[in-house]
């Protein structure tokens, strides 16, 4: 068990070493970070995953919610498909459904041409594929924490005391989920970054400022330079942890 | 204020009858122990009570008024649960003082209630401490005052003392009764320890599967056990007050 475990961490501290030998290529690591395509890739990345974030929050804390408290019929059948299922959807599987949904000989590509709309290759295209893919993250951790809070009662305790719902969720449930709903941030905006083969299928990924993202570029350039690719993605790390430290500290500051 | 009179509640979850057709009442100022075996259906009564589960069938009424549409939130009814259910995020004057803050009290008023009732409850020391930071006992005082902060008419208490060692338990049960008798709320006291039950009850219910078997005085329920099931419950357990009426009966 041990040594298996040993093996595990190995091959993981391994893969993780060898991003950072990509300091050797330091020249081109500083020629890249000042390079317009990678700044505005950045950017189209960090804005992107940060408005899938906000999304998420918006729609998933409700959700994660109403799964948590409310009883109902076929529950379970909703909860697998909106949640787990595509949690094991291959994201290549999903630009290409959205791909087949909006296309204009269908009924949401009618309605969206019909407004004036067109979805495909833009960067809302690239939003709505990184949001059915990185939601979950937030919304699993997050039902899972509601649930134990609801079965702690302290809701109905507090709503014996005399809170409405809306006090119970401001003075009990945010307080006592504030690091889950952090943390399940942090990773629902972590994998909308690294997300590629849907925002390929579905946005392109090829227009600078709007729909390549530095995940898109690296996987790009690997095909032709690798010391380019590497440095891409370690460029892409550091701003990745970076964030997700500040978050921490953060989430452990507001305590 | 404070009598409660329960008409046919009945509970199921599909075919499953958690609770059947339960008439009970329960008088102004009264001490009432429900005691029962783990299972037989104490703390979906409670529940019902205090309005998280909605009978299938049945009716609920306090002081005379039917109450099953009205929300937990205004039932002015005060509930400490097994675990007593402290709000781990707040010290202790935080969570006995949240009720009055829901209900927008003064914040002076919020100081000279809360002093009153950490001083009743010799906890005085200990309004800045967090949940965590204090022993079983204590926990369960700072549960009993947050309950009793907000004045309720009704007092819940769900096994409070179960999983405290024998001698907390005896000592923090007679303090919960004297508070009781100084202030008179109307208390049910849910346990399945029959020697608690007879140390604290001015009246026991004896639930089995769903059903209230007899509700009645300690000396009656010894006297006058209404069946087979009440008989064995009552000649359970330890040497305790139950013991003397059977001595002085004898």
């Amino acid at each position: 068990m041990i040594s298996l475990a040993i093996i595990f961490a190995l091959f993981m501290i391994i893969s993780i070493f060898y991003l950072i030998t990509a300091i050797r290529y330091g020249s081109l690591i500083v020629k890249n970070l000042f390079s317009t395509k990678v700044i505005l890739a950045l950017w189209v990345s960090i804005a992107s995953s940060t408005i899938v974030m906000a999304i998420s929050l918006l729609f998933g804390i409700p959700l994660s919610w109403v799964l948590a408290h409310k009883d109902f019929k076929s529950k379970s059948v909703i909860e697998t498909l909106i949640v787990d299922v595509p949690h094991s959807f291959p994201p290549g599987v999903v630009g290409t459904v959205y791909l087949l949904m909006f296309q204009s000989s269908d009924l949401f590509g009618m309605i969206l041409e019909a407004l004036g709309f067109q979805l495909i290759n833009t960067f809302w295209a690239m939003i709505l594929v990184k949001t059915f893919i990185s939601a979950p993250f937030l919304v699993s951790i997050l039902t899972a924490k509601l649930r134990d809070i609801r079965k702690s009662e302290l809701e109905i305790i507090a709503k014996s005391l005399g809170a409405s719902d809306f006090k119970v969720f401001i003075t009990i449930t945010y307080p006592l989920s504030k690091k889950t709903i952090v943390a399940g941030s942090a990773r629902c905006w972590a994998r909308a970054l690294g997300e590629i083969a849907g925002t390929i299928v579905f946005a392109g990924a090829i227009i600078p400022g709007i729909t390549q993202t530095m995940p898109a570029i690296i996987v790009f350039e690997a095909q032709t330079s690798l010391p380019e690719a590497l440095t891409l993605a370690l460029i892409l790390a550091s701003f990745s942890i970076t964030i997700l430290v500040i978050l921490k500290v953060i989430m452990e500051r507001s305590d | 204020m404070g009598s409660i009179r329960l008409e046919g509640i009945s509970k199921k979850y599909d075919s499953l009858k958690v609770l059947r057709k339960i008439n009970w009442e329960i008088k102004e100022g009264e001490f009432m122990v429900l005691v029962g075996p783990s299972g037989c259906g104490k703390s979906t009564l409670l529940k019902t009570i205090l309005g998280v589960l909605k009978p299938s069938s049945g009716n609920i009424y306090i002081d005379g008024k039917m109450i099953l549409d009205i929300p937990i939130s205004e039932r002015n009814i005060g509930f400490v649960p097994q675990n007593f259910g402290l709000f781990p995020h707040l010290s202790v004057f935080d969570n006995i003082s949240y009720g009055l803050r829901i209900r927008k009290v003064k914040r002076d008023t919020i100081k000279t209630q809360i002093k009153k009732l950490l001083e009743m409850l010799k906890i005085d020391n200990l309004e800045n401490r967090k949940p965590h930071e204090l022993s079983w006992g204590q926990q369960q005082r700072v549960a009993l005052a947050r309950a009793l902060a907000i004045g309720p008419n009704i007092l819940l208490l769900d096994e409070p003392l179960s999983s405290v060692d024998w001698i907390t338990r005896w000592n923090i049960a007679h303090e919960i009764k004297k508070i009781q008798e100084k202030l008179r709320i109307t208390t049910i006291y849910v346990t399945h320890d029959i020697d608690e039950a007879f140390e604290l009850g001015h009246r026991i219910t004896i639930m089995n599967e769903g059903r209230l078997e007899q509700c009645d005085s300690p000396e009656n329920l010894i006297k006058n056990p209404i069946n087979s099931f009440v008989s064995n419950y009552v000649y359970q357990g330890k040497e305790s007050k139950r013991r003397k009426i059977m001595n002085e009966i004898n």
